[in-house]
């Protein structure tokens, strides 16, 4: 952050958008990790969202709200969040980064941005989650998480308020984050999600990360909609898998390893389904 | 543009001047805080953690300005020579403070545990302390440490 | 057999740590903890490309900028031809550096150097600094760097000051042969012989307290330098020589540090703010980011090692081959020790009398190699203990037994011990205290050993396949007929001694264990002891931390201490009370005579000799020069999981069995018994160097260099083996490197054993491991 030259504390919601839009090379500020942290940036005035009451948690209506400036410790440790899809959001959250981090790192800050290396998109996308953001009009619109990310996250002073994650235990679950150490940057995300009714397979999300922006994979997840459970076909899912994923570079693990690594984890995913479902 | 932060650091309510790009690291070190280390300032080593209003965090990834208001607890503050925190003590007294440098941030990552969990299993442990590098130790004798503190506070040692 | 073991009163207790309180709470102890006024903060612009010459260096938009005070460069810095390695004098490094070079030899060398007013100012003037290059043809591939067409060190002058091998025009900056017995007939007495070329990676120490270094002029207009080093003595004359000056004018302190696992050892930061505040005479700090660190600091020698070994149906070993290229990077720090120690620190660990070692060190285009702890044993030992098991394997026997069977004892000697030295000639030796074969027993009940079949097969899925390993590893304590230390003592009025050492305390707990032994020869507690140490003005010689000979040789120099202020004790006791010497004993601190009872209590002696009797200093100065390097020995066990789909290798269950003589302070030994074996196992498992083709490491930082944390651990169980080492300070030897050696060739043995496939090229990260797996089914 080498150029900032203010740093302001907006007392609520309209103020906030206010002084976003006074000034060309505005930011908002939640955790800091990312921003604090970055050298290349014109940023010149920035905008502390954290004060403003947008860190709630609330449970209602079959969906959890979470505000934006949660900080994914304080999601670690809510009840409300461990309802979240058997625990997967919990799961995502305990393999986020470590400990400090997680203190400071924010759900808002996680996702406003296409890091590909963060750890809560892809479970956006396989609970069907909705971004709640507000204009710089402040217009409030609800976005599908799949179109949040699709349209590369936040635009120009568009602020998340909330997320609504639906609670949807009634499906399976599952998410890996493969890394070299436990706190190290991801090789590899993977986020899935199936609906089975009467032993098939009804409806089902899978989303990656890491090896290509967060993204979900929805030739897979119509080629496993109608399969038997105990019949699942997965060498043909694994050769739709293939060609549903660009794997982009990475100059810490090759291209080859990273598609057979996602072949044996999605393999692994469909094997737990098959036995949590028996 | 200079700015004035008001925090409070270790119990004394403080008004620091500072720019609004300052790291909370550099202006913790520059005010007197040297037990705040400063091991890559890429937030990965956990040198310079700190409490803040209740968290462990990294004051290197962090403007000094995101504390306006704050309550920060840093090493210098949570005990003496005479009175050592628990921790402290228990740190001493397993012999795992090696070098040192990791000392404060790992004590302060244990406190923040124990200060919320005073009965942790050695899994919440090792989980509190992964975001402190020590590259001396080999980590195990301080689970133990931290263990030994939580009995000491509970009253069991 | 049952060798003697030493019970002390202070040697041999965990007591505190004379600093982890004050530690604990944030004291502000380190190089960077003292505010200077005026101070001025260094940058260093270095070079982006591997091999290159500077045409041109245009500094005069830098130096306009406000609060830019000073830039050294080539053209108006000291050229002095030096080694930053940081050894002992005549050094057996090269003399092949500068501060600043007309030819960039790394990506990261030293090109200009800033001091500002502040580090913000300093980092923009870097930015206006215009160099121009012409690059040249960089070399990286260490096993094609001899003769090669490209020459890295082409400039003429570079040169050793000791008579050895130097060939620097075929990027070849060490020679080393050695060779016992007749290894020809050897190996056509073997059964089976077994060979394999292993290559280690590189890697770094990573203290978490980055190099760092603060210069400033006293009050008498000598230069003091305040830095985080673990050489004080040799970075004051090395500092005298680079600057010109005469080593009176310099004072080096040491602090507290953060850790330097080696790379402490080098002078590098030093000179640079030395040379501008002897120029300015204002205070000059130097830290390196953590990409410095990385980049420019130094590495451990990444080698390609051959080894062959033969063997006799029976478990003989007949001949051992062992051939070595080492990679020093672009400059010749510890070249040509750490190669030599490659086979000294391994060789002599088994029984045979036909050993022949051939070493060669590579100039290559790439970060510069330099002390790491393990000091060429890791190395060597990699491609040793994968040997033993394949050599086990090859006739049938558990590698338990196999090493048993061959490991050296207790009277015995090898002949590498004189054929082998630091880069010379070695010093004959026998070792006398080996305690390997209680290691591997005792280290074979806590991973269950013998009953690995049937854990394996229980644990063992379609998938996950459970391995078990083990190793032994041996190393030094001190470098013989070369390292010297040093110490004073006096005592104070209330019956507590100062003690002043040389001995360079990096976190090892080095003035703790040297209070306790200094303590154990008088008879008083460590807390009686004051120990003031590393400053090159108050107190005596030391050669540095290195060469794991702290414990063993300052020890030794304390006993020696303590062995003339006793006598000083008991001689003026004499006096004052009038009885015979000979009928003096000490006990409870005090200076007892039996037959008048007559008595005095080490304070009274302390408070009548500085004021009212016989007034006199009692306090001695005593040195000890190394005269052997007793091994230390450890067994290292591993169980772990292999999974076959992914690659990834999880250690569950690690043992240490650990022969470092009288262990002084048990609980510190730990901590230099785990945090070895941590950093080895993250080494062996997931720390590398990723340089693009153009030799630039492209994960210089803590987020993608990784080091295991916590999280990452497996259970971890140390044994500690005593055993009475005769030349050591009550029994003791060095334990601060050998365990950093063991990880890479456990898990590579661990590996095999699970999945039949064996790894000799670390670390073993998943996709490595994958593609060994899949090239292996192929
Ligand atoms: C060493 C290290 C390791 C890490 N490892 C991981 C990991 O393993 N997994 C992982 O998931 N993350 C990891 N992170 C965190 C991640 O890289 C980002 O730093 C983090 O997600 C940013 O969150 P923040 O709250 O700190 O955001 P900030 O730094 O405050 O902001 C980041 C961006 O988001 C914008 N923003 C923030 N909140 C909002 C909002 N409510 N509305 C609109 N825009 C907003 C900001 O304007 C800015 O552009 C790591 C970070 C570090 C430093
Ligand atoms: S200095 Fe902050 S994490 Fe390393
Ligand atoms: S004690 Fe040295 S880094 Fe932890």
């Amino acid at each position: 952050m080498k150029n900032v030259t203010e740093y302001l504390y907006p007392s609520d919601l309209s103020q906030a958008l206010i002084l976003y839009a006074e000034h060309e090379e505005s930011a908002y500020i939640a955790g800091g990790t990312h921003l604090a942290a970055e050298s290349r940036n014109n940023t010149k005035r920035l905008i502390d969202i954290t004060r403003l009451g947008l860190n709630e948690i609330i449970d209602g209506n079959g969906e959890v709200q979470v505000g934006a400036t949660a900080t994914i410790t304080e999601m670690y440790s809510s009840p409300e969040i461990s309802k979240v899809g058997n625990g997967v959001l919990k799961k995502a959250c305990q393999l986020i980064a470590d400990t400090p981090l997680r203190n400071a790192i924010t759900l808002g800050g996680n996702i406003s941005r296409l890091y590909t290396w963060v750890g809560l998109p892809v479970v956006l996308l396989t609970l069907d989650a909705e971004v709640e953001i507000m204009n710089l009009h402040g217009e409030r619109k609800r976005v599908p998480a799949a179109d949040h990310f699709a349209n590369g996250g936040v635009k120009d002073g568009d602020l998340i308020l909330k997320v609504r994650f639906p609670v949807r235990n009634a499906w399976f679950h599952s998410y890996e984050k493969f890394s070299l150490t436990t706190a190290d940057y991801t090789w590899l995300t993977i986020a899935f999600a199936a609906e089975v009714k009467d032993g098939k397979i009804t409806d089902a999300r899978l989303a990656v990360s890491r090896i290509t922006k967060a993204t979900r994979l929805k030739a897979v997840e119509n080629a496993l909609i109608g399969q038997e459970i105990a019949n699942i076909d997965v060498e043909s899912l694994l050769t739709v898998l293939e060609s549903s994923v660009d794997i982009v570079k990475d100059f810490r693990v090759s291209k080859e390893y990273r598609r057979q690594l996602l072949g044996v984890l999605f393999k692994r995913m469909i094997q737990k389904l098959q036995e949590e479902t028996k | 543009m200079s700015q004035i932060l008001h925090v409070t650091i270790n119990g004394e309510q403080k008004e620091i001047s500072i720019e609004p790009d300052e790291l909370l690291l550099d202006v913790l070190r520059r005010v007197g805080y040297k037990g705040v280390k400063r091991g890559c300032k890429e937030g990965a080593c956990g040198t310079c953690t700190i409490i803040l209003n209740g968290y462990a965090v990294k004051s290197c990834i962090m403007l000094a300005a995101q504390a306006e208001n704050g309550e920060i607890t840093t090493i210098e503050g949570i005990g003496t020579r005479d009175n050592p925190h628990p921790i402290q003590q228990a740190f001493v007294d397993e012999g795992v403070v090696q070098c040192g440098f990791c000392i404060p941030g790992m004590i302060l990552s244990a406190k923040n545990l124990l200060d919320k969990n005073p009965n942790p299993t050695e899994e919440e442990i090792s989980f509190a302390l992964d975001g402190n590098l020590c590259r001396c130790t080999g980590y195990s004798g301080q689970i133990k440490a931290v263990k030994a503190a939580a009995e000491a506070i509970r009253g069991e040692k | 057999m049952t060798e003697k073991i030493y019970k002390g009163r202070v040697v041999t207790k965990s007591v505190p740590k004379k600093d982890a309180l004050s530690l604990a709470m944030g004291k502000p102890m380190y190089t960077d903890d003292m505010d200077f006024k005026d101070l001025l903060h260094v940058k260093m612009l270095r070079s982006p490309h591997a091999h290159a010459i500077i045409e041109d260096i245009d500094t005069s938009e830098a130096e306009k900028l406000l609060g830019v005070v000073d830039i050294l460069t080539y053209k108006n810095s000291s050229q002095v031809l030096h080694t930053s390695a940081g050894q002992g004098f005549p050094e057996p490094s090269p003399y092949d550096t500068r501060l600043f070079n007309k030819k960039v030899k790394f990506v990261g060398e030293r090109v200009a150097a800033v001091a500002a007013e502040s580090v913000k100012i300093a980092e923009k003037a870097l930015n206006l600094i215009k160099v121009k290059y012409t690059i040249l043809e960089p070399i990286f591939d260490h096993d094609k760097a001899i003769g090669n067409e490209v020459i890295i060190h082409d400039e003429d002058e570079s040169k050793y000051i000791i008579p050895v091998f130097y060939d620097p025009k075929k990027n070849h900056a060490s020679h080393i042969d050695a060779e016992t017995g007749d290894i020809e007939q050897g190996f056509a007495e073997a059964d089976h012989i077994v060979e394999k070329t292993v290559r280690n990676h590189y890697g770094q120490h990573c203290p978490l307290e980055p190099h760092i270094s603060v210069a400033y002029i006293d009050d008498y207009d000598r230069l003091v330098v305040r830095t985080a080093t673990q050489v004080p003595f040799h970075c004051r004359r090395i500092l005298a020589q680079i600057l010109e000056i005469p080593l009176s004018q310099i004072r080096v302190i040491k602090p507290r540090i953060g850790g330097g696992f080696g790379t402490k050892q080098e002078i590098i930061t030093e000179p640079i703010v030395a040379s501008f505040t002897w120029k300015l005479k204002r205070p000059v700090k130097f830290e390196f980011t953590r990409k410095e660190e990385f980049i420019s600091a130094r590495t451990r020698h990444p080698m390609t090692t051959q080894f062959k070994a033969g063997v006799k149906k029976d478990g003989t070993i007949t001949a051992m081959d062992m051939k070595v290229i080492s990679n020093t990077g672009a400059y010749g720090s510890h070249a040509l020790t750490v190669l030599s120690n490659t086979g000294s620190k391994t060789l002599p660990l088994y029984h045979c009398d036909n050993i022949r070692f051939i070493g060669d060190t590579v100039y290559t285009n790439l970060p510069v190699a330099g002390a790491y702890r393990g000091y060429g044993g890791t190395q060597a030992s990699l491609a040793m203990e994968i040997v033993m098991d394949d050599l086990a394997k090859a006739i049938g026997m558990d590698p338990a037994k196999f090493r048993l069977m061959n490991h050296i004892k207790a009277g015995e000697t090898s002949p590498i011990f004189k054929a082998l030295g630091e880069g010379t000639e070695g010093v004959e030796q026998t070792v006398d205290s080996v305690g390997l074969t209680e290691c591997i027993n005792q280290g074979a009940d806590a991973i269950n050993w013998w009953n690995r079949e049937e854990i394996k097969k229980k644990n063992s899925t379609d998938t996950v396949k459970r391995g078990f390993g083990l190793v032994c590893v041996m190393q030094g304590s001190s470098i013989p007929d070369i390292d010297m230390a040093a110490g004073y003592c006096k005592m104070n009025e209330d019956g507590t001694f100062n003690l002043l050492v040389g001995a360079t305390d990096i976190g090892t707990g080095s003035d703790t264990i040297l209070a306790q032994i200094f303590a154990e020869g008088l008879g008083i507690d460590a807390s009686d002891v004051l120990v003031t140490s590393s400053d090159t003005d108050t107190t005596p010689f030391d050669t540095g931390a290195y060469a794991s000979s702290t414990t063993y040789l300052t020890g030794q120099a304390c006993i020696n201490l303590a062995m003339k202020v006793k006598k000083q004790l008991i001689d003026y006791t004499a006096t004052v009370l009038s009885v015979p010497k000979d009928e003096l004993e000490i006990k409870n601190k005090t200076v007892i005579h039996k037959k008048s009872g007559k008595q005095m209590t080490f304070a009274e002696i302390g408070t009548k000799s500085y004021y009212s009797e016989n007034q006199t200093q009692i306090g001695a100065v005593a040195s000890e020069l190394s005269k052997k390097s007793p091994p230390p020995f450890i067994a290292h066990y591993a169980e772990i999981d292999v999974d076959i789909e992914t690659g990834r290798v999880t250690v569950l269950k690690y043992v240490a069995a650990v022969d470092c003589g009288t262990p002084i302070n048990p609980k510190l030994v730990i901590g230099q018994v785990e945090g070895a074996l941590v950093n080895g196992l993250c080494y062996a498992l997931s720390e590398q160097y990723i340089f693009n083709d153009k030799g630039k490491m492209m994960n210089p930082s803590f987020g993608n260099y990784k080091i295991m944390t916590t999280i990452d651990l497996p259970t971890i169980e140390t044994i500690i083996v005593p055993t009475y080492e005769p030349s050591g300070p009550w029994g003791a030897k060095s334990v601060a490197e050998v365990n950093i050696s063991g990880p890479m060739p456990v898990l590579s043995n661990a590996i095999f054993d699970a999945i039949g496939i064996r790894l000799t090229e670390p670390p073993y990260t998943p996709d490595r491991v994958l593609k060994a797996i899949q090239e292996q089914k192929k």
